[in-house]
């Protein structure tokens, strides 16, 4: 991958990510209402939300908040363009844990009980989906001969049929991820319930508008490394559109399933999650895969 | 280097050497007499007298020549000599620190004489042997240095002389005295070997793939790494040297003790590669990591939470010797370093903090931001240092994972012990930083506290070390690591084109990710003015009583006291629960590793 080359694709990757993760958002807002019986707001209404909150007064707690929202978005973004130009695909998570680090510390940084449960609740989501992704990495780096995403796309043919219980892994991350029900026990997706929005109670306007942003970043993201496992020269769309059946599948869980409780989710996504990664390492390390 | 000091000196080590060994008889029969009998004075006597026996009749009477000379008797290279900087400057650093710390300490306790002559001679005397035994060649001179360590820790942890200290102080000596046999043991298999020698390096050259018969000292040399690196069934030692002062954890943990463990191991590593021996090792090391990782997650006790991490991170470095590639050792080398680093800081500034509230858990230190702004800022930054990328902690934890699946089908288990040891590491690290960052929105800035230069100055000198450390990681790596796994025999590990680390696997591009790193955190947290009327009471449902106030109005109309607590989860990821586990688990191991090596 040339130098102009990588810096083009890390610019696209910086400006599309965004516009197609909010438009996600509007879909599944949008299916979610038709599933429920609503019409449902237009598909772009999460652009209009973002406008709004960014045009609100600025109410924040403390300045430390205001440097962890920024730290998480920013981040994120890095993690993104890891993508784009083809780097270390256990750098990048890394780097993703770290901004999942200051998400949870700015929430902490506030003496309110709705933010300190649900930044405690996300460190538990951390532990849970944390070694799931990091360890997928492992059987793609032994099958492609190493950690870089660009080893993926020279690997020739796709990862899919050898690595699918890996895949099947990933999904389990990808809920905790995009803070779905049955997993989103850290930030109620709708408001006033129990923990009220939990982890993100204390953040509002401008500041909550950089997280939203964070979070597409991120659901594109980790739509992003399912489609690795699809990367080839023919069928090439399937890399496209594996990952959004993956997501509308999400869509209908969250709306079949209540919130599950901390202890479920984390033998859920250490007892199925990671044995089912660690099964695939040992059989690619015998060959057998 | 090679340097071999006239024979006279042989003598003189010889001699202190069993000095030491009979002043540990003298300290467990006087304990025995004055306390009556208990388990640690008992087992101080039992294992010193194992320990030392054996080395006696090896030495007196079946070795050739009393002392038995070795050439070259000190032997420095770049291994060597980043150890030796790691001792002579962090450990300076910690003594300067401690010279206010003791004097607040001795306040505190109101004590009538002073005892800090004993505790500055036994700290000195501590750096000294650390550097003797990271030079030392042969066998005994080793043995002899490796004592020395043993004796300092044991009279630093007793230092207060409280029931508990002496109590805790016998614990780490009789554990580290297991270590002792184990090194007895190795010299004598050694010199009873074919190659009739106890020069380390001479060892190290021949290997236990071209001489089988070495397996088994090596392995106990590895027994003696692990119980100065307080490895489980040891970690009980190292826990209880937290009652000693702060400097006294700050030393033991960040630049001496129990890097002489990691450091014998990582030297000797060279020596199994190859073998069933390097593969248990590093199962052993993954084991350890993902055990003191969950067991962090439930103290209160800051210096418990740092003493665990401690213990993992040597179950790291030992893991990286057993993977025993370029790419692991060299990591494990840089992990020493940066360990160090941080651990030390941390250490310090726990100790900086209980001067300031008197209390060392994490529950009292909520908020502590607005009271010690600058201390906490720092520690919060240490944290940082040992928890996240770029910084070099996590840097050489990548290189691990990278270099893990080279080991073969075992990599399995490994690597899922290695994630789940990271993913509990967050956690631990996160629910610190989130205490002492936890309080009520006010709207002004909080005020510094006062600086006190031999706490602060050397504070901002370790942090700085960190973080200039990791930015120059890849010169760092050029400069003593390469040369270090070249004289080990081992190739290069990375290619540093731009400053990147480059292995054949993976990039990691540090510099960068500062450069991000900065932008991402560092300018908005300078840069954010905000203004009072900006500032917003938290979220309570609508029952606020003011900004700033810790109280909210209850349906009764009443002002009650807002109180929010850390999770610890205690009955589930309790040492009482876990431990009766772990402990055996820890123990059938070691065993393990003995019946592999002698039976295959």
């Amino acid at each position: 991958m040339s130098t102009s080359w990588a810096i083009i694709s890390a610019i696209i990757a910086v400006i599309a990510t965004p516009l197609i993760g909010g438009l996600l958002r509007g879909v599944d807002r949008k299916v979610t209402a038709h599933l429920q019986g609503r019409i449902g707001p237009p598909i772009i209404q999460p652009f209009y939300d973002f406008i709004k909150l960014l045009g609100k007064k600025r109410m924040v707690a403390n300045r430390f908040q205001m440097a962890c929202a920024w730290g998480y978005l920013i981040l994120i973004i890095t993690a993104v363009v890891f993508w784009a130009i083809r780097q270390d695909l256990l750098v990048l998570l890394f780097i993703l844990g770290f901004a999942g680090v200051c998400l949870v510390l700015g929430a902490l940084s506030v003496k309110s009980p709705y933010s300190q449960i649900g930044g405690h609740r996300e460190l538990l989501q951390l532990l849970a989906y944390e070694p799931i992704l990091l360890l997928a990495a492992i059987p793609i780096a032994l099958k492609t001969g190493g950690f870089l995403i660009a080893d993926i796309f020279n690997y020739g043919q796709p990862l899919l049929p050898d690595l699918w219980i890996t895949f099947l892994a990933l999904l389990i991350a990808l809920t905790i991820v995009m803070r779905k029900s049955p997993l989103d026990i850290s930030s109620s997706e709708h408001a006033h319930q129990e923990i009220v929005r939990g982890v993100l109670s204390e953040y509002s306007g401008p500041y909550l508008a950089l997280i939203e942003l964070g979070h597409w970043y991120e659901t594109v993201l980790l739509l992003a490394i399912l489609g690795l496992f699809w990367i080839v020269g023919g069928l090439w769309w399937l890399a496209i559109v594996i990952p959004l059946v993956c997501w509308f599948a999400e869509l209908i869980v969250d709306n079949i399933f209540a919130r599950l409780t901390w202890s479920w989710m984390l033998k859920f996504s250490w007892g199925i999650g990671v044995t089912l990664i660690a099964l695939n390492i040992f059989f690619v390390n015998l060959g057998w895969m | 280097m090679e340097y071999s000091p006239s024979p006279a000196w042989d003598w003189l080590i010889l001699i202190f050497n069993y000095a030491i060994l009979a002043y540990f008889l003298f300290v467990a029969i006087r304990n025995l007499t004055q306390r009556g009998i208990s388990l640690h004075n008992i087992l101080t006597i039992v294992l010193t007298l194992a320990a030392g026996i054996p080395l006696a009749i090896f030495e007196f009477s079946w070795a050739p020549h009393t002392p038995l000379e070795v050439a070259p008797v000190l032997y420095i290279d770049h291994l060597s000599i980043i150890m030796c900087l790691i001792i002579s400057i962090i450990g300076s650093l910690i003594c300067v620190y401690a010279i206010r710390y003791m004097k607040d300490h001795e306040e505190h306790l109101h004590l009538e004489k002073t005892n800090q002559p004993r505790f500055f001679f036994y700290m000195l005397i501590f750096l000294g042997a650390m550097n003797g035994l990271v030079f030392s060649n042969n066998l005994l001179w080793l043995a002899f240095f490796w004592e020395m360590t043993t004796l300092c820790c044991y009279a630093l942890i007793r230092h207060d002389e409280t029931q508990i200290a002496i109590t805790n102080s016998f614990r780490a000596l009789w554990m580290c005295l297991v270590g002792s046999i184990g090194f007895s043991l190795a010299i004598i298999f050694f010199w009873n070997s074919p190659l009739h020698t106890i020069s380390l390096i001479d060892i190290i050259n021949s290997g236990a793939i071209a001489y089988p018969v070495l397996l088994l000292p090596l392995a106990l040399l590895c027994l003696a790494g692990f119980t100065k690196a307080a490895q489980t069934p040891f970690q009980g030692w190292l826990l209880g040297a937290m009652v000693a002062p702060t400097p006294v954890s700050a030393l033991l943990h960040s630049s001496t003790m129990v890097k002489a463990g990691v450091y014998l191991v990582l030297r000797i590593a060279p020596a199994f590669q190859g073998t069933h021996l390097s593969t248990l090792v590093t199962i052993f090391g993954a084991f350890v990591f993902l055990i003191t990782a969950i067991l962090a997650i439930s103290q209160t006790e800051g210096k418990r939470v740092l003493a665990y991490s401690t213990i993992g991170n040597l179950g790291l470095i030992i893991l990286c010797a057993g993977i025993n590639t370029p790419l692991a050792i060299a990591c494990g080398i840089m992990l020493i370093i940066f360990h160090a680093i941080s651990k030390g800081l941390l250490f310090l500034c726990a100790g900086a903090v209980e001067s300031h509230i008197w209390s060392r858990d994490i529950e009292d230190m909520e908020g502590l931001t607005r009271g010690l702004p600058i201390l906490t800022g720092i520690t919060i930054a240490g944290i940082i240092s040992m928890l996240v990328a770029p910084f070099g902690v996590l840097i050489t934890k990548w290189g691990a994972i990278e270099a893990a699946p080279a080991i073969g089908v075992w990599s399995t288990l490994v690597l899922v012990m290695l994630m789940l040891g990271s993913g509990a590491t967050t956690i631990f690290w996160v629910k610190w930083m989130g205490r002492l960052l936890c309080h009520s929105p006010v709207p002004e800035r909080a005020r510094a506290e006062p600086m006190i230069p031999l706490y602060h100055g050397i504070l901002l000198i370790l942090i700085a070390a960190a973080i200039i450390g990791s930015i120059f990681i890849a010169p760092i790596y050029n400069g003593v690591v390469a040369p270090a796994l070249t004289e080990a025999g081992y190739a290069a590990a990375f290619t540093t084109g731009f400053w990147f680390l480059k292995s054949p696997v993976g990039i990691f591009a540090a510099w960068p990710l500062f450069v991000v790193a900065a932008l991402a955190l560092v300018i908005p947290l300078l840069r954010a003015e905000l203004k009072p009327e900006e500032s917003r009471a938290a979220y309570l449902c609508g029952e606020n009583v003011e900004i700033g106030a810790d109280e909210f109005i209850t349906m009764s109309d009443e002002r009650t006291e807002l109180k929010t607590g850390g999770f610890y989860m205690e009955a589930a990821l309790g040492e009482k629960n876990l431990d009766r586990f772990f402990i055996p688990i820890g123990v059938a191991f070691l065993i393990v590793i003995f019946v592999v090596v002698i039976m295959v």
